[in-house]
């Protein structure tokens, strides 16, 4: 079973952060801005982006804790989700000069590595658990999160069927997911510990 | 599946991650994830896997037998010395990012930095900070050939690519999509660095308020409204280096080049960190502008070894820089 940050904490949380605590702040920082930043990422498909994104709703969020505009503070995540919601649906009404005619490549919708160490101990296990599926497995994989083609698509390309492909690829989705499972149950807002269990 | 009674299905976090949902599906499993760590953990993982398999190559590209029975199209084969390892083993191109001590500051170490980079001690200047860590952006990697890759992608090949090569002494490779074109229209945007203000002791002062007042028009992105109140402090004092700073940055935003290089002149030889330096960043983007490529490389240059600028996108500017150069015979 995951540990949830408790209630209390985001209540204990805001409240640090109206009174200027800057480890509070390092702590909010520290839980919302890998969310913010998958949120940004799914949504613009641009690594870069994203994190730029992630980091204007970080300094909105920040900036109205401070003013406590947050009344109800177990609301925190919400809140948080809300603002960061406005900043990205305000930035795509709002872009100007975008170059219209230079679409983003595959490649370059990527989440660029950081030497931030529990990014960088997920893309290893990660890795790990795409090493240890099967060849196929791997192919079909890949086929689905990097390519983003269907099962019909993958089958007609492999020459299986889509109820096949469909099981196979379910298949990997759980070890991946299980590859991090460890690192998945860090409670963020805790001290931190020396080691995960 | 993950543990959660809600979204246990592994469907819910491959359509996020694929962009699949509609807006009130994604806004709300966005809203669960916020709160659910075990959905977050997936969406992290599928978006980690997402990236490890981009940068992989297929079974098709390490095994050219097999391209014909998984996909079909061209074999490119390229044969750029300059891309394979000794033993003529196919190598990763990759640009190195700047990524040094500068750009991995905690949240709380980069409020201090902005606090003590600011002259006043009333500015949070908070650029390119992470946690762990959001960076900023530019759109230069919209322009920029690829510089993360799995398979060798010279940048350029210094010899044309064999189309229908057997694959004996190279990698053979499904053809990419092809580059759009550089243009120096693109290049030359800016994303202007964030500003938040921070209340301490000595804003109350008269040229405090009115930078502060200056500065919201900034960060409401009313860059000519910035400029008409950022204008007049910069011109009474010379030393005020971070009105300059945003100064310019605001003419670069309204793509006025030749004001914007002006103003970021005096902040480039200021010394006064971080703005001096960061200053370089844009003077290229000005230099890019105004069409000047040699001086956009020097700054750039300058920019590079004073970890200028968003996280490697110094590097990347120069990069296309050159490409473009190389393009239109402006070598």
């Amino acid at each position: 079973v995951s540990i949830a940050p408790e209630p209390a904490d985001h209540a204990s949380l805001v409240a640090r952060l109206a009174q200027g605590d800057e480890a509070a702040e390092a702590t909010l920082a520290e839980h919302f801005a890998p969310r913010l930043r998958a949120m940004m990422m799914a949504r613009t498909r641009d690594a870069e982006l994203a994190r730029d994104l992630a980091q204007d709703a970080l300094i909105a969020l920040l900036q109205a804790l401070r003013h406590g505009q947050l009344r109800d503070h177990e609301r925190l995540p919400a809140f948080a989700h809300g603002i960061a919601r406005n900043i990205v649906n305000n930035f795509f009404r709002t872009r100007q000069r975008e170059p219209q005619s230079q679409p983003l490549l595959d490649e370059m919708a990527v989440y660029s590595h950081s030497d931030d160490p529990e990014e960088q101990e997920r893309l290893t296990l990660v890795r790990k658990g795409l090493a240890d599926l099967s060849p196929g497995d791997r192919e079909i994989l890949k086929m689905t999160l990097a390519d983003g083609l269907k099962p019909g698509e993958i089958a007609e390309r492999l020459g299986l069927t889509a109820e096949v492909v469909r099981a196979r690829k379910s298949r990997a989705q759980k070890r991946i997911v299980a590859a991090i499972e460890k690192l998945s149950r860090i409670p963020t807002f805790a001290p931190r510990r020396e080691q995960r269990p | 599946m993950t543990s959660c009674a809600r979204y246990a299905d592994l469907d819910f976090v491959e359509r996020y991650v694929l962009g699949q949902m509609d807006e009130a599906e994604q806004s709300a499993y966005e809203a669960h994830f916020f709160e659910c760590p075990d959905c977050f953990a997936a969406v992290q993982a599928m978006q980690t896997a997402q990236t490890a398999l981009r940068e992989s190559p297929s079974r098709s590209e390490t095994n050219p037998e097999e391209t014909n029975t998984l996909t079909s199209g061209r074999v490119v084969e390229f044969r750029d010395p300059a891309a394979r390892g000794k033993g003529g083993e196919s190598v990763a191109v990759k640009t190195a990012g700047s990524g040094g001590s500068k750009r991995m500051i905690s949240g709380a170490a980069w409020i201090g930095l902005a606090a003590a980079a600011s002259l006043a001690g009333v500015i949070v200047w908070a650029p390119w900070r992470g946690s762990s860590s959001p960076e900023p952006t530019n759109t230069v990697a919209q322009q920029t050939p690829p510089t993360v890759t799995p398979t060798p992608t010279p940048t350029p090949p210094t010899t044309e690519p064999k189309i229908d090569q057997p694959s004996g002494t190279g990698a053979a490779v499904k053809p990419k999509a092809t580059r759009p074109p550089i243009s120096l229209e693109a290049l030359a945007i800016v994303m202007p660095p964030p500003y938040v203000p921070l209340q301490t002791r000595g804003t109350d002062t008269a040229p405090g308020e009115a930078f502060a007042a200056a500065m919201t028009k900034y960060s409401a992105k009313d860059y000519r409204g910035a400029i008409d109140a950022l204008k007049p402090i910069a011109d009474a004092d010379p030393q005020s280096i971070p009105a300059q700073f945003f100064l310019g940055i605001s003419h670069l935003a309204l793509n006025e080049p030749a004001a914007a290089s002006a103003v970021l002149n005096r902040v480039a030889t200021s010394n006064i960190a971080p703005y001096a330096d960061e200053a370089h960043f844009y003077l290229a983007k000005a230099a890019i502008g105004a069409r000047d490529l040699d001086r956009a490389e020097r700054e750039l240059s300058i920019a590079i070894d004073r970890q200028a600028g968003p996280p490697s996108e110094a590097q990347k500017l120069q990069q296309a820089i050159r490409t473009y150069r190389r393009e239109h015979n402006q070598d």
